[in-house]
């Protein structure tokens, strides 16, 4: 086998380093880089190419822990929304790869593969370049899964989750809508359950399957805890079920993830009563430290919907009357996506989306936060620069909180929160948090050792503009992407955990 | 910070194919990918095989052709990889085609060829007109694994398709399983089903193919409770055959496809089924892939991951720009009719249309050819025999959008489609100056 070439060493010179993990916080300093790794300042520093960093804001690359990118319901996105140049609410795999790199992410997983899928979506991650990335699988939507964990057999869970990581290549597991495949399954459609209705057939609550997986997934010591997409999705009144979904977890780890999605006040068919649960939930989540979120912030525009709980998008579907494509409903690892446009004067949408923004600004630690738009349910990954000026620009977002729909604006506490993120929090939210929350030691920091996936931006008191063109990416030291223009495309690794038993 | 316990950062390790259990082989003689059938490859027996399918491993196994051609000499495999090399890098215009009996991972491949050369890619065959996507796009689709059909629908409506010309054993394995409770099937269209699965099973007669149209309108009006208009009298006598059926199932399938240029049948088709699906288990079985293409699925899927559309791009660029719009879809037919292609990169089988109309219009010196065997009146031009599908190594995808992986067969002397397009990839890379790095994101 022939080995690789060393890649190069090279120092940036001078920049305004933001390395939250080392507590440097706007620091002007050098960053020396060997063989794709950040290193501590050699002795010897002859053969280190300089590069010219001052006045340049540097930051590690971007880790989004939370997307769709690859796989069965993704593609079915492509087909939905199709787009001549490949650049649409769904890109393509390769112009996935290269638009994530120029907005300065360098990782990427995407959240929410069927276990039977696995290898369909590592051939197409194939051709993702430049980025690292990997896959949660929904594996504890599995029938088997389901049925070790309500026998209790923990021994058996732990067996049938670690072959699925094992056999699919998959960082971490996701649960999506916890065995509520089955109701459908079963003839209760539109039956939306609780955390404590017994599944059909079964002793077993999606509760006690939630504890149950949870507790697996630590013994496994997979790095990524149990990532929890919780019942139902998307409907009135779901604020209460994702605080019983943090109780669940009281004492323990796991992801909640897309919980703008979940944290809706209200019910029956009285709009009016719609809201936010936020207050009551971050209040709750902020007290919880083995919790982590990510927001799924919804931004006004087009976008393609698309989950893996088929139940949640067939009753959005119905509602709204789109095409829907679905495919395997009551199946694990079904899939459900329809188009939708967020709209600014749509009560709904302005409610997620003042719901979304409330969610950040009430978290009191950002380090269990990663930024997300849940790509592209709630907007598509380019728009993170726009959610990044919404949080770190207070004038800027009232402007924008002035043009949505009045009721919202009247019943919204959003426009009460003043807080602006600073740019070291949106570096927490954006690349150290997502990487710690993800268990990648080697990423989402500048100490040495880390990856030398490196970011540099152009100051700009226009944040949207500062975070949209980076001034240069570096993927492993390799210089990927320039004002936008891609220079080079590695491969980029795949990830895969590997379970240990105990 | 706390390290996590055994984590490796591995870069395109392979994912061991799970394969076909021992003894059998996985049969690619249609869209079907039967995986129960075994063959007995000494004696010549098949089990569980159809005519078709025993017929292409006998076919098979007879066949005999050289491993390499050079305008109809036998060559070394080296120098027709380089003279194809060659002749596709100095082409103006080259189309890469076929790809429908290729494995994913030989799609991919023929896929980074085409982006070498800035080539027009597109999969052979009738589908490739049609693409999936815009009927997706407009009306969406509720579908489900043919396994969700064999374990769970007690109604099968057979809307103007009999699977036994396309999938001959795919009511065998798929709908003559009996369930706990009755099945019952209905045939809707101009002739009955060649052999019908159930002993209560009815045909519903239409005078015309497009009759089922309006049969979908009357239907759907009759299960949404809205006015219908006025049809024929046996229609009215179907639909309400159909709704009776209907009201009494608790999960119903149809299975579709039959040829529907404009998209109606199918569309009438995914409005019924969608606004069943809001009270009862149901779904579509569409079987829309020609019989002689085994993985025109896997084909679409690749292709609409690298290029946005199914039909493959007109301009193969990395990072799927310069994709067809779909306003514009472009098939192998319609580009080699228009006069515009030079040289032709042909991946696996093609349907005898194109591969006539090849014939025609195309310099033969520019016909690439990589396939099991050399099809009949193929002359100058270069050819490299490839295994057989079934003896590959690598992924397919079932219409259904289950994975089938092959594990390899008895026959590894020839090389594989994948090798082969890899070695004519490097080829080019090596003799290709250099253009500048990068493009826009």
């Amino acid at each position: 086998m022939i080995p690789a070439p060393p890649r190069p060493r090279f120092v940036l010179r001078g920049g305004t380093i933001h390395d939250p993990l080392h507590d440097r916080d706007g620091v002007v300093d050098d960053l020396w880089i060997d063989d794709g790794t950040i290193v501590p300042r050699p002795a010897i520093t002859a053969g280190f190419a300089v590069v010219d960093a001052s006045g340049l804001v540097v930051m590690p690359g971007g880790v989004d822990l939370h997307s769709h990118i690859a796989g069965p319901k993704v593609n079915l996105g492509r087909q939905m929304t199709p787009s001549g140049q490949g650049h649409g609410a769904v890109p393509t795999i390769g112009a996935t790869g290269c638009l994530y790199a120029a907005l300065g992410y360098t990782t990427v997983f995407d959240a929410a593969i069927a276990t039977g899928a696995a290898r369909l979506a590592h051939l197409e991650l194939e051709d993702l370049p430049i980025l690292d990335k990997g896959i949660y699988l929904l594996a504890g939507d599995d029938r088997r899964v389901i049925e070790a964990a309500a026998r209790g057999d923990d021994g058996a869970l732990q067996r049938l989750i670690a072959s699925a990581i094992d056999a699919g290549r998959g960082w971490a597991v996701k649960v999506a809508n916890p065995g509520g495949n089955l109701f459908w399954r079963y003839g209760r459609r539109g039956d939306h359950h609780d955390l404590d209705t017994p599944l059909p057939g079964l002793t077993l609550s999606p509760r006690g399957l939630l504890d149950r997986l949870a507790t697996v997934i630590d013994a496994l010591g997979l790095p990524h805890p149990l990532h929890v997409h919780t019942a139902n999705l998307g409907l009135p009144g779901n604020w209460r079920t994702l605080e019983e979904t943090m109780r669940t977890f009281e004492g323990r780890r796991a992801h909640l993830a897309h919980v703008q999605f979940h944290s809706y006040t209200g019910g029956g068919l009285d709009e009016d009563s719609f809201g936010s649960g936020v207050e009551q939930l971050a209040d709750r989540f902020n007290g919880q430290p083995g919790l982590t979120l990510d927001v799924g912030q919804v931004l006004f525009g087009d976008t393609v919907a698309m989950t893996g709980d088929s139940e949640a998008a067939a009753h959005l579907a119905h509602a709204t009357g789109v095409p829907w494509a679905c495919h395997d409903q009551h199946l694990a690892g079904g899939c459900g996506v329809m188009p939708i446009r967020y709209r600014e004067k749509s009560l709904i949408h302005a409610w997620q989306w003042a719901i979304g923004l409330e969610w950040y600004l009430r978290l009191a630690d950002p380090w269990r936060a990663a930024l997300s738009t849940d790509h592209p349910n709630g907007a598509h990954f380019l728009a993170y620069p726009l959610l990044m000026k919404l949080l770190g620009d207070e004038p800027f977002r009232r402007e924008a909180f002035a043009r949505i729909h009045p009721a919202v604006r009247n019943r919204s506490p959003l426009g009460g929160l003043t807080r602006e993120y600073s740019l070291q929090e949106l570096c927490i939210i954006t690349r150290a948090a997502p990487a710690r929350i993800a268990g990648l030691p080697h990423k989402g920091h500048l100490g040495p050792g880390a990856d030398a996936d490196v970011v540099l931006y152009r100051p700009d008191a226009d944040l949207a503009r500062m975070f949209a063109v980076p001034a240069r990416v570096y993927k492993g030291g390799e210089l990927v992407a320039e004002d936008g223009e891609i220079r080079a495309r590695p491969r980029g690794a795949v990830m895969a955990a590997l379970p240990t038993p105990t | 910070m706390s390290e996590p316990r055994s984590v490796s950062l591995s870069t395109h390790a392979p994912i061991a194919p799970a394969g076909p259990p021992a003894g059998a082989t996985v049969c690619t003689a249609c869209a079907l990918l039967c995986d129960d059938g075994v063959v007995h490859r000494v004696e010549g027996r098949f089990e569980r095989l159809c005519g078709r399918g025993a017929d292409a491993f006998r076919r098979a196994a007879a066949a005999t052709c050289p491993a390499a051609t050079i305008d109809g000499r036998p060559a070394a495999v080296a120098a027709a990889i380089a003279t194809a090399a060659g002749r596709l890098g100095g082409a103006r215009r080259v189309l890469v085609t076929g790809l429908n009996d290729v494995t994913i991972e030989g799609v991919t491949a023929a896929c980074d060829v085409a982006e070498t050369l800035g080539a027009a890619l597109s999969p052979a065959g009738e589908n490739a007109r049609h693409p999936g996507g815009p009927t997706i796009a407009r009306w969406g689709e509720i579908t489900a694994a043919w396994e969700e059909l064999r374990d769970r629908a007690d109604l099968v409506i057979f809307w103007g398709h009999d699977p036994a010309g396309s999938q001959p054993r795919f009511v065998e394995r798929f709908v003559a399983p009996p369930l706990p409770h009755p099945r019952r099937t209905i045939a809707v269209g101009t002739t009955p089903l060649c052999d019908p699965p159930s002993s209560d099973h009815a045909h519903l007669l239409l005078d015309d193919d497009d009759d089922d149209v309006d049969l979908a309108r009357l239907l759907l009006a009759s299960i949404l409770d809205r006015p219908r208009g006025t049809v024929s009298p046996r229609l009215e006598v179907a639909a309400a055959a159909l709704r009776e059926a209907i009201d009494t199932a608790r999960c119903v399938a149809f299975v579709t496809g039959r040829p529907d240029p404009h998209g109606l049948s199918r569309c009438g088709v995914i409005e019924i089924v969608r606004a069943l699906s809001r009270r009862l288990p149901a779904f579509e079985i569409p079987l829309d892939a020609p019989p002689l293409a085994p993985n025109a699925a896997g084909a679409a899927l690749a292709l609409t991951w690298r290029y946005g559309t199914a039909a493959g791009a007109l301009r193969a660029v990395a990072g799927g720009a310069a994709t067809i719009p779909p306003s514009r879809p472009v098939d192998a037919l319609g580009l080699v009719t228009a006069g515009g292609v030079d040289a032709i990169l042909v991946v696996g089988r093609l349907p005898p249309r194109l591969d006539d109309l090849i014939r025609g219009q195309i310099d033969p010196r520019g016909v690439i050819r990589i396939a099991p065997a050399i099809p009949d009146g193929a002359g100058d031009g270069v050819f490299l025999r490839c295994r057989e599908l079934f003896d590959e190594t690598g992924t397919l995808l079932r219409a259904d959008g289950r994975t089938v992986e092959l594990a390899g067969g008895a026959d590894d002397s020839l090389p594989s489609a994948v090798a082969l397009l890899a070695a004519i990839h490097q080829q080019l890379v090596a003799t290709t100056a250099p253009g500048p790095e990068g493009g826009t994101a």
